[in-house]
C-alpha cells in the first residue's frame, strides 16, 4: 500500500507493507540516523517526531504516518549542530548512538511552553535511555542548549 | 467489521498490540473519529478513548482533580514517546494487571461510554471474564471535588509497579485501589465502607481500614516481588495514603 | 599549543549527533543475504534430527548450516591474545546445546520475513539433558557439560573439563592459617554477585561482502578487529590474508563486544557464496546468546590485630563461566589481582578457586572484569572488620591501605594466565582520595547516619577500589602517522574506539607532541588492513598502551620532520626548532612554514613521504585508584532506597581530556549502581532466561541518578603519556560494596549478595527484629 507524508520538510510517497513500523520505512528511506536498540518500546534510540511530538518509531506502523510530518536528526541540522556543541563541551558524547533521539526529543522539549527545570528535564527524557554517560552530563548540555544553565 | 471478523483488532495506540503481536487480519483506526479531546462541563470531565497518556499528564483539569492522581498516573509510565502514542482506550481495553492508570481511574469511578454495550462502570467492566467486543468512545469522570493520593512502587522509573495505589476522598467518600499485586487493580471494598461511616477518621481507624484491605486483598509472587513484600508496601502506603486524604501526617 | 589537559569537544560527537552515517548496519550491502539464528530452547540438550524439509524448499531459503557445515575445529570466541588464555571448547556449531539461547543452526534467506518463516518451518527434535543450573554444585557433579575430546587449554590454566573446571588457580603468600590464628579479631564472611547483562544501545552487528580482489570484508561492530581476524582465519579456514575486518563506530562496547559473536556466521556465509550477509542480533538475542557478567561466591576472611593492623586477607571464589569458558580464568584472576592489592601491608594473603561450567549464558569480559565482584566482597568486609573493631573504617584503611611508592607481592605473582609483574606505585593517592571525597561528602557530619524522620534514615557508606593500565608485556598497541601536503597529519590507530573517548584521547596526545590543534590531525581507527596491530578496547588499556604508542610514533615523525627539513634549510638539525607551524634554525635565523615544507616536500623539493610507526607493549600496569562516597537516603518501612550523591574521587593520573575522563567514570559508577541496585539476570528453574528485554532487565534511568560530582587529584604518572592511567574501568568497582556499607549505615544490616534490592533490605530487617525479640 502507499503512503504520503512530510519527510523532513519533503513530501514522500512511499510503499509499504501493512504491519511495517515506521523505524524500518525510514531506514529504507535511507534515513540512518533512525535506529533500533530494543524490541520492546524501553529505550527511545528510535525516536523521531510525528507532527513535533517525540514517538517510538520502532513500534509505530508507517501506515500511521499517512498524511503527518515525521521529522528526523536528518531535518533539523542546526538546532542538533547547537546541542553538538553544548555536548562537546560538556563531554557528554560518548557512543553516540542513543544521540540523534536525545537531540531530536531536547528539540521538542524546546519548543514547548514548560518550565526547564530539573524535574521537567528528567521527565521529558526519561525515556531515553543511555548506557555510556550516566546522563548528568547530557543534561547539563541540555540546560545550555535550552539556555537555561545556571 | 469487529463483531463480524474475530481477528480484527481496534487501534489505540498500537504499542502493546505490537508487543504481542499476534495474527490480526484488520487494525481498525479509530484516528478520524475526533476521540481524542478532553471536554469538561459543569460536572463531568469527558475523555475520547483516543487521548494520549501525555494528554492525560499535561491536562488542567485533570492535574486539579483529586489531587490530580490520573495525571500522575500518567506521568509515571515511560518515557515521552510512549506517553505521546499510548491511549487511555488501550488502557482500558487491554486490562492490564500492572495498569498504573487503572488503578486511578477506578479511584476515580471512571465510567465507559461503548458504541455498542450501555454505559457502564470501569469496575464493572473490569468484572467481565472477557474483554467486551465494542468500541470504547469515551470515558467520564465526575467532577467531585476532594483529595487524592497516588504512588507508584518500581524498580526503575522505566519499570512496571511492583505495587501501585491510588485513594481518593471526595464528598466523604472513600476509594482505596491496589493494583499491580500483580493482579489487576482491585478496590478495598470493606475498608472503603469502613471509612465512608466515619466522619473524621482518627489514627486508629485508618489503621483499622489498612487492617481490612489488607484482609480482602490478595497479592501474589512474580519476578518482581514476593508476596510478603508485596503485602508490606500496601500496608505502609495505604496508611500514608489514608492520611494523606485525611490530612494527617506521617 | 596545549590540547592535553584541556577540555577538548570529541573528534566525533557533532557527525554523529546529526545522524551521520557510522555503524556497522549503516553499511550493510544492499541486497545482503540475512542469516538468522534458531536457538537452544534447553539448557541442555543433544540434537537428534533436524527436519527442514518444510524450510528449504521455500522461496529465498538459501542455505541452512548445521554443524555438519563446518569444520569441527574448537576455538574460543574470548577475543584475546594469542595464545589465549581461555580454553578451546567452542564450536561455530554442534550437536549438544549448552545453554537456552545456544545455537542450533543457522538460516540465510534473501529477507527477513522468509528467514523468520523458515525458522518458525524447521523442526527439531531434541534430546533433553539434564542441566547444571545451580553452579554451587557443577564441580564434581555426575553431569558433565565438555565431555568432546577435541577441546583443549592453549597452557596451563586448571582446565579440567571432566570435573566441569573451565580454570582454577590457588596462590598464597606468607602463612594466612598462622596469621589468622594469631589475631584478635576475625572477620569472615560469604558474598554473592549476580550475573550483569552489558546493555550497550548498539546491538551486535555484523556484515560481510567480497571485493573486487575477492578478499572478504567484514564490518562489526568489535572492539577486538584484529583478534577477529585471526580467529575467523583459525575457526573456517580462510587464509588471514584474505580478511579485511573493519570496525565501524561502535555503539557502546564495555567488555561485550570483546568476543566474537555473529562474525563466524557472516563470514562463512559470504565466503561461501561470495554475496554480501547481514547478522544483527535483537535484543533479545544480545540479552541470551552474548555474554553476561561472571557470578561468583565469594568467601573472605580478614584477620586484624585490636588496633586495627590488618594482618591476613583470605579469599576463595567460586566462579561461573556459563556454558562456555571464555575469560573463565583471567576475570578469575583480577577478582585476586586488581582487588587484594589494596591493603599491602599484611604478612599473609592467599587467594585461589574455581571456575566451574554450568547450562548458562556463557559470561565474558564485562568492565571492571572481577575486580568490582572481588571489591564488593572485600570492601564491604573491611566495614565489618570496623564495626567489630569500632574504629572508624576510613581510619581502618587509612591505616592499612596501599600508599606511594609501596607494592604488593601480589603483583609479581598473579597475571593473566601467566606470572605477573612486579612494580612499584609510582603514582597512588589514595589518601588524597579520601580526603577530598570525605568533605565532598561531609563524612564527618553525617557518618554514619544523620536527618532521621519518622518514616527515612539518611546515611552514608564508601568503597576504595583499584585497576589496572593494560595487560604487562601482553597488551600491545600501535600508531602509524603520517604528515600530508599543507600541515595536516593523518593517524592511522589500530586501537578501537567504542564510544570511550579514544580516538579523540590519541588524537590529542598527538597534537600535543606535534604542537598543533586537534583538527590538523585526522585520527582512523580501527582497519585490519590499513592500521596497525593493536590488541583492542580492553582491560583499561587504551589511553595508557595505545597511547603510549601514539607518543612514541609522534615523537618520531616530528624527529624526522626536523632532519628533513635540515636538509632542504640546510642547516644543521641540532639547532633546528619546530614549534608547530615554523621551522627555526636558531644559529642561521632560517626559517619554513610547516605548509610550505610539506607542500615542498609532497610536490617540488627532495620529495619524501614522512611517517612513523611505533608499538608499545608496557612494562607496567599502573593502578588507577579511587575513592567512593555515597549518600543514601531509605525508607524505614518499605526498605526502598534512593542514591542522594556518589562522589568519586579518583588518581588514574593526570587525564589526557578531563571531561571524557569524568564521562567514562560517570558512566561506570551509573553502570555500577545498576548492578548494586536493580539489575539482575534471572532464569527459571529450566534455565530460561527471564529477563530477555529490557522491560525486565531494568538499567538506571535518569530519574535514579540525581546527583554525581567527579573529581580528579593531582597527579602524574610518569611511564604514561603526559601522567595519564588508565580511567575506563575503575569507577565501576566501588558502588555496589559502598551501597552495602551506607545500607548498614543506617539500618545495621549487613547485605551480601548482590543486587541490594529494597525486598532484601527488608527481610533483612524482619530478622533482625525477630532476632532482638
Ligand atoms: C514499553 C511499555 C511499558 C509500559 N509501562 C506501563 C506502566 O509502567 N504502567 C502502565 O500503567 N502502563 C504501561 N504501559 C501500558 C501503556 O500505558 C498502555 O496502556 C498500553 O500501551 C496500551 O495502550 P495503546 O494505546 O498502545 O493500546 P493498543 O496496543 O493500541 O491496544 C491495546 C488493546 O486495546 C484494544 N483497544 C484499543 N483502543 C480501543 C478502543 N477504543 N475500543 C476498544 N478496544 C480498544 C486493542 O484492540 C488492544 O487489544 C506500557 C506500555 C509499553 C509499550
Ligand atoms: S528501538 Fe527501543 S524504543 Fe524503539
Ligand atoms: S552515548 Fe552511548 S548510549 Fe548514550
Amino acid at each position: 500500500m502507499n503512503i504520503n507524508f512530510l519527510l523532513n520538510g519533503t513530501l514522500k510517497v512511499v510503499n509499504i507493507c501493512p504491519g511495517e513500523m515506521l523505524l524500518d520505512t525510514l531506514r529504507k528511506l535511507d534515513i540512518l540516523s533512525v535506529r533500533r536498540g530494543c524490541d520492546t518500546t524501553s529505550c527511545g534510540v528510535c525516536t523521531v517526531l510525528l507532527d513535533n511530538k517525540p514517538i517510538p518509531s520502532c513500534s509505530f506502523l508507517s501506515v500511521r504516518a499517512d498524511g503527518h510530518a515525521v521529522t528526523t536528526v536528518e531535518g533539523i541540522p542546526e538546532e542538533a549542530e547547537k546541542l553538538a556543541k553544548c555536548f562537546g563541551e560538556e563531554g557528554a558524547d560518548q557512543c553516540g548512538f542513543c544521540n540523534p533521539a536525545f537531540s531530536l526529543t531536547a528539540y521538542a522539549m524546546k519548543q514547548e511552553k514548560i518550565v526547564f527545570d530539573e524535574q521537567t528535564i528528567k521527565d521529558y527524557l526519561v525515556g531515553n535511555l543511555c548506557r555510556c554517560t550516566g546522563y548528568l552530563s547530557q543534561e547539563k548540555a541540555l540546560r545550555k542548549y535550552l539556555g537555561v544553565d545556571q | 467489521m469487529l463483531t463480524e471478523d474475530p481477528k480484527s483488532v481496534i487501534l489505540g495506540g498500537g504499542l502493546w498490540l505490537r508487543l504481542s503481536f499476534s495474527e490480526v487480519s484488520t487494525l481498525i483506526g479509530l484516528e478520524k473519529l475526533g476521540l481524542d479531546r478532553i471536554e469538561e462541563d459543569d460536572q463531568w470531565i469527558k475523555l475520547g478513548s483516543q487521548v494520549t497518556l501525555r494528554d492525560l499528564q499535561t491536562s488542567t483539569p485533570l492535574q486539579s482533580l483529586a489531587g490530580g492522581i490520573l495525571s500522575q498516573a500518567s506521568e509515571h509510565i515511560m518515557g515521552i514517546g510512549v506517553r505521546n502514542v499510548a491511549t487511555i482506550g488501550g488502557t482500558i481495553c487491554g486490562r492490564y494487571g500492572f495498569s498504573d492508570l487503572l488503578t486511578a481511574l477506578l479511584a476515580l469511578d471512571a465510567r465507559l461510554v461503548f458504541f455498542k454495550t450501555e454505559e457502564l462502570s470501569l469496575k464493572q467492566y473490569l468484572a467481565k471474564k472477557k474483554p467486551l467486543r465494542d468500541i470504547l468512545l469515551s470515558i467520564r469522570i465526575r467532577k467531585t471535588p476532594g483529595a487524592g493520593y497516588f504512588h507508584k512502587i518500581s524498580t526503575t522509573a522505566l519499570d512496571f509497579a511492583i505495587l501501585n495505589l491510588a485513594i481518593a476522598r471526595r464528598a466523604g467518600k472513600y476509594k482505596i485501589v491496589v493494583g499491580s499485586r500483580p493482579g489487576i487493580a482491585k478496590c478495598a471494598e470493606n475498608a472503603m465502607e469502613y471509612l465512608d461511616q466515619i466522619e473524621n477518621p482518627s489514627e486508629s481507624d485508618i489503621l483499622k481500614a489498612t487492617q481490612l484491605a489488607l484482609e480482602e486483598l490478595t497479592f501474589s509472587t512474580n519476578l518482581k516481588a514476593t508476596q510478603e513484600y508485596r503485602q508490606e508496601l500496601a500496608r505502609v502506603y495505604v496508611e500514608r495514603g489514608l492520611k494523606a486524604v485525611i490530612g494527617l501526617e506521617y | 599549543m596545549k590540547t592535553v589537559q584541556t577540555i577538548q569537544p570529541s573528534v566525533d560527537g557533532k557527525g554523529l549527533m546529526m545522524g551521520r552515517k557510522g555503524y556497522t548496519d549503516d553499511y550493510k550491502e544492499p541486497g545482503s543475504l540475512i542469516i538468522k539464528i534458531l536457538r537452544s530452547p534447553y539448557a541442555h540438550a543433544k540434537i537428534k534430527q533436524i527436519d527442514s524439509s518444510k524450510a528449504s524448499p521455500l522461496p529465498g531459503v538459501r542455505m541452512i548450516l548445521t554443524a555438519a557445515d563446518f569444520p569441527r575445529i574448537p576455538f574460543t570466541r574470548a577475543g584475546q591474545g594469542y595464545p589465549e588464555p581461555s580454553p578451546h571448547d567452542k564450536f561455530v556449531l554442534d550437536e549438544t546445546l549448552r545453554y537456552v539461547g545456544d545455537e542450533v543452526l543457522a538460516v540465510v534467506a534473501e529477507s527477513e520475513e522468509v528467514a523468520e518463516k523458515a525458522l518458525s518451518l524447521i523442526r527439531v527434535d531434541y534430546e533433553v539433558l539434564e542441566p547444571i543450573l545451580d553452579f554451587e554444585t557443577a564441580l564434581d557433579h555426575p553431569v558433565l557439560i565438555h565431555p568432546e575430546p577435541e577441546i583443549k587449554e592453549m597452557f596451563p590454566i586448571g582446565f579440567d573439563p571432566k570435573r566441569n573446571l573451565a580454570a582454577s588457580y590457588q596462590m598464597e603468600v606468607g602463612e594466612v592459617i598462622k596469621e589468622l590464628a594469631a589475631c584478635d579479631t576475625i572477620v569472615k564472611s560469604r558474598f554473592f554477585t549476580q550475573a550483569q547483562a552489558h546493555v550497550m544501545m548498539e546491538p551486535h552487528a555484523v556484515n560481510a561482502r567480497i571485493d573486487y580482489q575477492n578478499r572478504l570484508v567484514i564490518y562489526s561492530s568489535t572492539q577486538t578487529p584484529f583478534h577477529i581476524r585471526r580467529i575467523i582465519s583459525q575457526a573456517l579456514e580462510i587464509p588471514i590474508s584474505q580478511i579485511r575486518v573493519i570496525k565501524p563506530r561502535v555503539g557502546g562496547g564495555f567488555g561485550g563486544k570483546q568476543a566474537i559473536h555473529g562474525e563466524m556466521f557472516a563470514a562463512f556465509v559470504t565466503w561461501k557464496t561470495k554475496q554480501p550477509s547481514t547478522l544483527v542480533y535483537t535484543r533479545k538475542e544480545v540479552f541470551s546468546s552474548t555474554y553476561t557478567r561472571h557470578p561468583m561466591r565469594l568467601d573472605l576472611t580478614l584477620g586484624a590485630m585490636k588496633d586495627g593492623t590488618l594482618k591476613a586477607i583470605d579469599c576463595q571464589v567460586l566462579s561461573d563461566t556459563g556454558a562456555y569458558g571464555e575469560h573463565a580464568l583471567t576475570v578469575f584472576m583480577v577478582t585476586g589481582s586488581k582487588v587484594l592489592p589494596l591493603y599491602n601491608k599484611v604478612s599473609a594473603v592467599r587467594f585461589g578457586g574455581h571456575v566451574v561450567y554450568t547450562n548458562h549464558t556463557p559470561a565474558g569480559a564485562f568492565r571492571g572484569y572481577g575486580a568490582i565482584q572481588g571489591n564488593f566482597a572485600l570492601e564491604s568486609a573491611i566495614d565489618m572488620l570496623a564495626k567489630k573493631l569500632k574504629m572508624d573504617p576510613l581510619k581502618l584503611r587509612e591505616m592499612n591501605m596501599m600508599k606511594e611508592g609501596e607494592t604488593s607481592p601480589i603483583f609479581a605473582i598473579m597475571g593473566e594466565g601467566t606470572a605477573g609483574t612486579a612494580m612499584i606505585m609510582d603514582t597512588c593517592k589514595l589518601e588524597e582520595c579520601i580526603a577530598r571525597g570525605k568533605a565532598l561528602i561531609g563524612w564527618e557530619d553525617k557518618y554514619p547516619r544523620f536527618q532521621e524522620t519518622k518514616t527515612t534514615v539518611r546515611a552514608v557508606g564508601m568503597a576504595l577500589a583499584m585497576q589496572g593500565s593494560g595487560i604487562p608485556l601482553i597488551d600491545m598497541g600501535s600508531a602509524t602517522i603520517k604528515l600530508n601536503d599543507d600541515g595536516f597529519y593523518n593517524l592511522l590507530v589500530g586501537a578501537t574506539e567504542i564510544g570511550q573517548g579514544s580516538d579523540t584521547v590519541l588524537s590529542q596526545i598527538a597534537a600535543e607532541v606535534l604542537e598543533t590543534t586537534l583538527d590538523k590531525i585526522i585520527i582512523y581507527s580501527s582497519d585490519t588492513d590499513l592500521t596497525p596491530f593493536d590488541v583492542g578496547a580492553y582491560a583499561s588499556s587504551t589511553t595508557y598502551v595505545s597511547g603510549n604508542a601514539v607518543l612514541k610514533a609522534a615523537k618520531a615523525l616530528k624527529a624526522k620532520m626536523i632532519d628533513k627539513a635540515a636538509q632542504l634549510l640546510e642547516v644543521e638539525s641540532d639547532s633546528l626548532v619546530f614549534d608547530g607551524t615554523m621551522f627555526q634554525d636558531l644559529k642561521t635565523g632560517k626559517s619554513i612554514s610547516l605548509t610550505d615544507f610539506s607542500n615542498q616536500i609532497t610536490y617540488s623539493k627532495q620529495q619524501e613521504q614522512l611517517s612513523a610507526t611505533a608499538s608499545y607493549v608496557g612494562h607496567k600496569s599502573p593502578p588507577p585508584f579511587m575513592a567512593g562516597f555515597v549518600e543514601i537516603e531509605i525508607d524505614k518501612q518499605t526498605c526502598e532506597l534512593s542514591i542522594e550523591h556518589y562522589v568519586s574521587v579518583v588518581d588514574c593520573g593526570t587525564p589526557i581530556n578531563l571531561k571524557l575522563a569524568q564521562g567514562q567514570v560517570e558512566g561506570a559508577i551509573v553502570q555500577g549502581l545498576g548492578m548494586a541496585l536493580t539489575e539482575n539476570v534471572k532464569e527459571s528453574s529450566q534455565g530460561k532466561l527471564l529477563t530477555g528485554d529490557l522491560l525486565s532487565y531494568t538499567i538506571p534511568t535518569r530519574k535514579e541518578i540525581k546527583r554525581l560530582t567527579t573529581e580528579f587529584v593531582s597527579s602524574y604518572e610518569k611511564s604514561g603519556p603526559y601522567g595519564a592511567k588508565s580511567v575506563g574501568e575503575v569507577g565501576i568497582d566501588t558502588p555496589p560494596a559502598a551501597l552495602a556499607n551506607a545500607i548498614e549505615n543506617a539500618l545495621g544490616v549487613r547485605i551480601t549478595s548482590l543486587p541490594l534490592t529494597p525486598e532484601k533490605i527488608f527481610f533483612a530487617m524482619k530478622e533482625k527484629r525477630s532476632n532482638n525479640e
